[in-house]
């Protein structure tokens, strides 16, 4: 325990000499201002005292704790924490392994009587206090924005801080393990950046072929109740050319399916930072009482589709989001490729020589 | 019991780079050990291998009687790397605790323990600075704190002199003295050879992977022992019970000549300076000599290479 409290207090140490880390803290705080400086009334939104009249962004539409709420979830989560933040948390902490293994540094490390696993997992879980920290100052401060401005006191809120570092460290095992092979902070922090990107890439491959794949089963439904309630009608109507649209959608299913599948195994295996920003938005929803996306009454244009409304379209991909993408999956299974990062960054540094 | 007790202890590096080839090692408690050899010796690795930074791909034997690389010998065990590097955003006091928190030293026994090593080591005043604003002496003198910070039974030291001035280096001698009379062992590793021969009980000399020799100054420089004798005008060649010996120029004396006869036996040397005065040579000095540590290391080195060496270098000393 002394040597855990140690390595925490050297690490809080070392954060607090980085001029990053309060640039980080101070934007955060100053994000937060400025979201805070927003004013909504029944006419319009006003800034910093300076009033617009609005006939769509104001109170009607928009109850104050909404509209608090919409700006932290799509400014604050969506732009700040999981993006800009954790890059800049990535930036500050990509040195801590480098600098680990660093001659000189891990020979007194190592010379103490502590075990190589217990020394490395313990630095890498201090890098994680760069974000933890960082989201906490945002979320807090958004917590009193959005109940001071808003109305609404949500503690469920402070879920996207947990949320928040579980999604950093998706990225942090790999940068660790890139840390250790390559010793070197600006490669491990590179390779680090494209592995995001591709995860990114394969993430958005994978959520276009679901849309895909329930547009095209839900275009079959649609077309069979629309034969069904033809012939409901009047058993004679002509209905061959509905046939021949069902059959068709039917192969596209198939279609649909057939890319999604081998799409879902490979996001499924590897750490899912789009998907945790989701669930953390759906779980906004229930814990603190965000508002989901508003949907359109329009048909649904994408994918060839002329059957389907959007707003239905939208539901059941938030259903299906919601049946099959719940934590378990998202979050559990991103930790299991993190622990073969991590069990790959322990293996190589309890067998290195220094 | 003895404070390392090493056999046969073996490092092959990937690409098949053998630094060790079956180094043993023996040091007594409370001496001071000096670890000798030139450069890719194998010395840093077999100092490396004790303090569990590097892996030896064989090894037997204990440090202060247990186990070699593990944790127990490890919590009673003080290191200074060669080329260490302290955390830049630290101060000399924090770099100090932090070391003795990693040794599991408890809070307020690791508090006092700092202070009391701060004043040891004279960095008392400057320990609330960073130690990027401390010279190369100074973060010597921090490193050796850190490594008694967990009140080591064995202190290890890997050049702990490097880059540090003479004054700074009389001090750190002391020190090492000062370690040794409160009873710990100290095992240090330096190229500066004559800083060892001033404060080491006993030395090994290690080249090309194995222990060419081990035991004290004096065991290892036995058969070195020699009578010099200075003489004006007297033969270029004198006769003596080792056979003859050319008389060597002495720089500082103009005319006179130097006889180095090869015996420890002042009754050797009788026949000799007989001779001289019966050859109307005026002897002005005679005296004992013995090997450097430095010309017992060169001697040993040059030897491995080839060259000849005599058999007093190969004896190996055991411990007190």
């Amino acid at each position: 325990m002394i040597q855990t409290l140690a390595i925490f207090l050297d690490a809080y140490r070392d954060l607090n000499s980085r001029k990053l880390f309060w640039l980080a803290v101070a934007i955060s705080a100053l994000v937060v201002a400025i979201v805070a400086a927003l004013g909504i009334d029944d006419t319009g939104v006003s800034v910093v005292g300076i009033h617009f009249d609005s006939k769509f962004a104001n109170s009607v539409f928009f109850p104050p704790a909404i509209f608090y709420k919409l700006i932290f979830q799509s400014l604050g989560i969506n732009i700040w924490l999981t993006w800009l933040a954790a890059i800049l948390a990535l930036i500050s902490t990509a040195s801590v392994v480098p600098e680990l293994i660093a001659g000189g540094s891990i020979d007194m490390m190592l010379s103490k009587p502590i075990s190589r696993t217990r020394l490395f997992l313990t630095r890498w879980v201090t890098g994680l206090f760069f974000a933890g920290i960082q989201a906490l100052v945002f979320v807090t401060a958004s917590f009193l924005a959005i109940g001071l401005r808003g109305g609404a006191w949500e503690p469920g809120l402070f879920i996207a801080v947990p949320a928040v570092v579980v999604f950093f460290s998706y990225l942090y095992c790999f940068c660790a393990l890139m840390g250790v092979v390559t010793r070197s902070t600006v490669a491990s922090l590179l390779l680090t950046l494209v592995f995001w990107l591709a995860l990114f890439g394969v993430q958005k491959a994978e959520q276009f072929l679901n849309y895909g794949r329930i547009a095209s089963a839900m275009e079959v439904d649609a077309t069979e109740r629309l034969i069904a309630s033809r012939l409901e009608k009047s058993a004679d109507a002509d209905v061959d050319r509905l046939r021949a649209d069902l059959a068709a959608e039917r192969i596209s299913v198939e279609r649909w399916n057939t890319g999604y599948w081998p799409a879902y195994v490979l996001v499924t295996m590897l750490p899912k930072t789009n998907e945790t920003t989701d669930w953390l938005n759906r779980t906004l929803v229930e814990r603190a009482s965000f508002r989901r996306p508003p949907s359109e009454e329009d048909e649904l244009r994408f994918f060839g589709s002329t059957r389907v409304k959007r707003k239905d379209f939208e539901e059941a991909v938030y259903e299906d989001a919601e049946r099959r993408k719940g934590a378990l999956w998202t979050i559990g299974t991103s930790l299991a490729f993190e622990a073969v990062m991590l069990g790959g960054c322990v293996w190589l540094f309890r067998r290195r020589d220094f | 019991m003895l404070a390392i007790d090493l056999q046969n202890v073996t490092k092959t590096y990937r690409g098949k780079v053998q630094a060790l080839r079956g180094v043993s090692l023996r040091v007594a408690e409370g001496e001071i050990f000096g670890l000798l050899g030139p450069n890719g010796a194998g010395k840093s690795t077999l100092v490396k291998i004790i303090m569990t930074v590097v892996r030896p791909t064989t090894a037997d034997g204990t440090v202060l009687g247990v186990p070699i690389g593990t944790q127990e010998a490890l919590a009673r065990v003080g290191y200074l790397p060669e080329h260490h590097r302290f955390p830049q955003y630290l101060t000399g006091r924090q770099v100090v605790d932090f070391f003795g928190a990693l040794g599991k030293v408890p809070r307020a026994q690791r508090r006092a323990r700092v202070e009391e090593l701060l004043e040891v080591v004279g960095m008392r005043d400057w320990g609330n600075r960073r130690v990027t604003t401390y010279s190369k002496g100074m973060q010597q003198r921090i490193g050796i704190a850190a490594a008694l910070v967990n009140d080591p039974r064995l202190v290890v030291l890997d050049e702990p002199t490097d880059g540090v001035d003479p004054v700074g280096r009389r001090e750190i001698r002391d020190m090492l003295l000062r370690i040794r009379r409160e009873g710990r062992t100290v095992l240090v590793h330096s190229h500066l050879l004559r800083e060892v021969e001033m404060v080491a009980d006993r030395v090994a000399i290690i080249n090309q992977g194995q222990t060419l020799a081990q035991g004290t100054v004096e065991e290892l420089t036995r058969d070195s022992h020699r009578y010099e004798i200075g003489a004006s005008g007297g033969p270029a060649s004198l006769q003596t019970v080792a056979g003859p010996v050319a008389g060597v120029p002495d720089p500082e004396r103009p005319g006179v000549l130097t006889y180095s006869v090869p015996t420890a036996q002042p009754t050797d040397i009788q026949p000799a300076i007989d001779a001289l005065r019966a050859m109307g040579a005026v002897v002005v000095r005679v005296g004992r000599a013995r090997e450097s540590l430095e010309d017992l290391f060169v001697r040993s080195v040059v030897d491995e290479r080839g060259r000849a060496m005599p058999g007093a270098a190969r004896s190996t000393g055991a411990p007190r």
